[in-house]
């Protein structure tokens, strides 16, 4: 499978206040297959919008290089490769939003006499139709996103690059979104996008990279990065006597008794079947039992720590 | 070529809709009007004083549009980062630095002539002749006010809103003063003072290159090495000043 974003071993270093040196990104290298969607995960700070910045040619690595579909991101042509979306958009106040659009075309060189249809169908995809003559000042913070990810595909590109689609939006406007990225898959596009909303970054993307300190820590495909036994397991049982309670709490993690209720949750399957016993010896009963197996939050707390 | 005007479209439409344009457009207006009136307050200088107070007006209220729109254009697209979304298209940086320059000169151009036709329909009712050298006055302050634009937006690159701002204002005061400059030796012996003063000559823009009022309000005929000598230095020095506002852009990181 051919190779859509490719970093060699990017190094950006600020020099902040009073000179003294920062290292945003070190010795970052990826690659995402076309027709990916890829998941840059890690904490604020870990130099996530500072990589994306590189890949818009918004800033200079200070070593390595990045690459779009094969053409360096120094070379501005790259730039017509991809679709960008920032994090919280911002767009000229006093135009419309078909106006943004067609700003948006011009400057990606698509002819004028195609710009008009484009936008309405555009608009119309991110549910914006309505809203066309108004001006982007009146428009509440997920109109923006969602005029921000019309923009990003004004041109039809090959890579999107989408920072934090999903902040700002509520629950419909997220399940929007998801169903936008896995369309432009469908498409054949390549999706590289960071969200803190791991829920969301497990259910859309094939790879992960999880970043931290602007080192790369993890890098693959979920499945073969998270542990996918089971780690934990809740019962819910009704009917315990306080003797077998006792019992329970020594081979708990966790543990809460209300109104003739437990929950308990146990660490792997043979506990979970003393458990069971248990409750059936002292003539219980079972309401529930939930295997828990490790999901990338799971995988993103346990590989951050510490770093 | 086409991104470069969807630029320059763009910045006019950003300061035409500026609420700061119209208000200096209104009240430049009203005080040719008044201007009027001043004059007839002086025996039979009145339209001398007309010609005077207006070319002023159109001189300063244009140098006001420079500093506070031109002064903020690159600033204010940084702040708000509505550059991101542009820059992360396939376009150069200095298109860019261009465009923003060419649509504020737009602005300018159309400000300057809608203060001119004014002043001019004006001073022809008030029984007034319209020469060329009045038409080229206002010409030759609009060239000003190209140079002084490109050294707003040179700043703008380098410097916060505010700062620009200000030195754009103090930059047009002392271009206003560089044969003061020139005269600082004259009074001063310190090497210091003289170097610095001209240096300082050479660097600052020299906004009496544009400057004809006096000859336009005493009706004197200017000769055309003045109108092609300020043409070239506003050529040249603008150039300089965006070539450095692109060389400064290209290596902010944003």
């Amino acid at each position: 499978m051919k190779t859509a974003i490719e970093t060699k071993n990017l190094t950006v270093v600020y020099r902040g206040k009073w000179g003294i040196q920062k290292q945003a990104v070190s010795d970052l290298s990826i690659k995402v297959s076309e027709g990916a969607i890829f998941g840059f995960i890690g904490h604020n700070g870990a130099g996530k919008t500072t990589t994306i910045k590189i890949l818009t040619g918004l800033c200079r690595a200070t070593s390595g290089d990045a690459e779009i579909m094969g053409t360096s991101v120094k070379n501005v042509i790259a730039r017509n490769k991809i679709g960008f979306l920032p994090e919280n958009p911002y767009f000229y106040e006093y135009l419309t939003a078909e106006e943004s659009l067609t700003f948006y075309a011009r400057l990606h060189g698509i002819e004028r006499k195609e710009i008009a249809k484009r936008v309405d169908k555009l608009l119309d995809g991110v549910g914006l139709a309505k809203a066309k003559k108004t001006a982007v000042r009146g428009f509440s913070k997920g109109m923006k996103q969602r005029l921000g990810l019309a923009q990003a595909m004004v041109h039809n590109p090959d890579v999107y690059i989408l920072d934090e689609p999903l902040s700002g939006l509520d629950p419909v406007g997220r399940r929007e979104v998801r169903e936008k990225i896995i369309e432009l898959k469908k498409n054949g596009s390549t999706i590289f996008f960071t969200s803190h909303v791991l829920a969301d970054v497990e259910m859309l993307c094939d790879e992960v990279a999880l970043v931290s300190q602007g080192k790369l820590v993890s890098f693959g495909k979920i499945d073969d990065l998270i542990n996918r036994e089971v780690i934990s397991i809740d019962i819910h049982g009704e009917g315990f006597d306080k003797n077998s309670l006792e019992k329970l709490q020594k081979i708990s993690t966790h543990l809460v008794h209300k109104d003739n209720i437990t929950f308990v949750t146990v660490n792997n399957e043979k506990k979970a079947q003393e458990v069971k016993d248990i409750l059936e010896k002292c003539g219980g009963t079972l309401r529930a039992m939930i295997p828990h197996r490790e999901n990338l939050e799971d995988f993103y707390i346990r590989n951050s720590r510490g770093v | 070529m086409v991104k470069l005007t969807v630029i320059a479209i763009n910045t006019f439409r950003e300061t035409m809709r500026d609420r700061i344009l119209r208000v200096i457009v209104g009240v430049s207006i009203f005080v040719i009007i008044i201007s009027k009136i001043i004059g007839e307050l002086s025996i039979g200088q009145d339209l001398k004083i007309l010609v005077d107070f207006s070319l002023g007006t159109i001189d300063i209220f244009g140098v006001v549009l420079c500093i506070f729109i031109g002064a903020n254009l690159i600033q204010r697209e940084i702040e708000k980062k509505t550059l991101y979304t542009i820059l992360s298209c396939p376009i150069n940086r200095w298109e860019f630095i261009l465009g923003k320059y060419l649509g504020m000169s737009i602005t300018l151009f159309v400000s300057t002539s809608v203060m001119g036709t004014f002043f001019c329909t004006y001073y022809y009712l008030m029984g007034g002749k319209i020469t060329f050298d009045l038409i080229g006055a206002i010409i030759l302050l609009f060239m000003g006010l190209m140079v002084l634009n490109s050294v707003a937006i040179l700043l703008s690159v380098l410097a916060s809103s505010s700062v620009s701002i200000i030195v754009t204002a103090i930059t047009f005061f002392v271009g206003r003063s560089t044969y003061h400059l020139k005269a600082i030796p004259q009074f001063n012996d310190s090497a210091f003072a003289k170097y610095t003063s001209e240096i300082l000559y050479y660097i600052l823009p020299n906004f009496n290159n544009f400057d004809i009022k006096e000859e336009a309000a005493h009706a004197l005929t200017v000769p055309g090495e003045v109108y092609l000598y300020a043409c070239l230095y506003m050529l040249i020095y603008s150039f300089l000043m965006l070539y450095l506002a692109s060389l400064a852009i290209n290596k902010r990181n944003l």
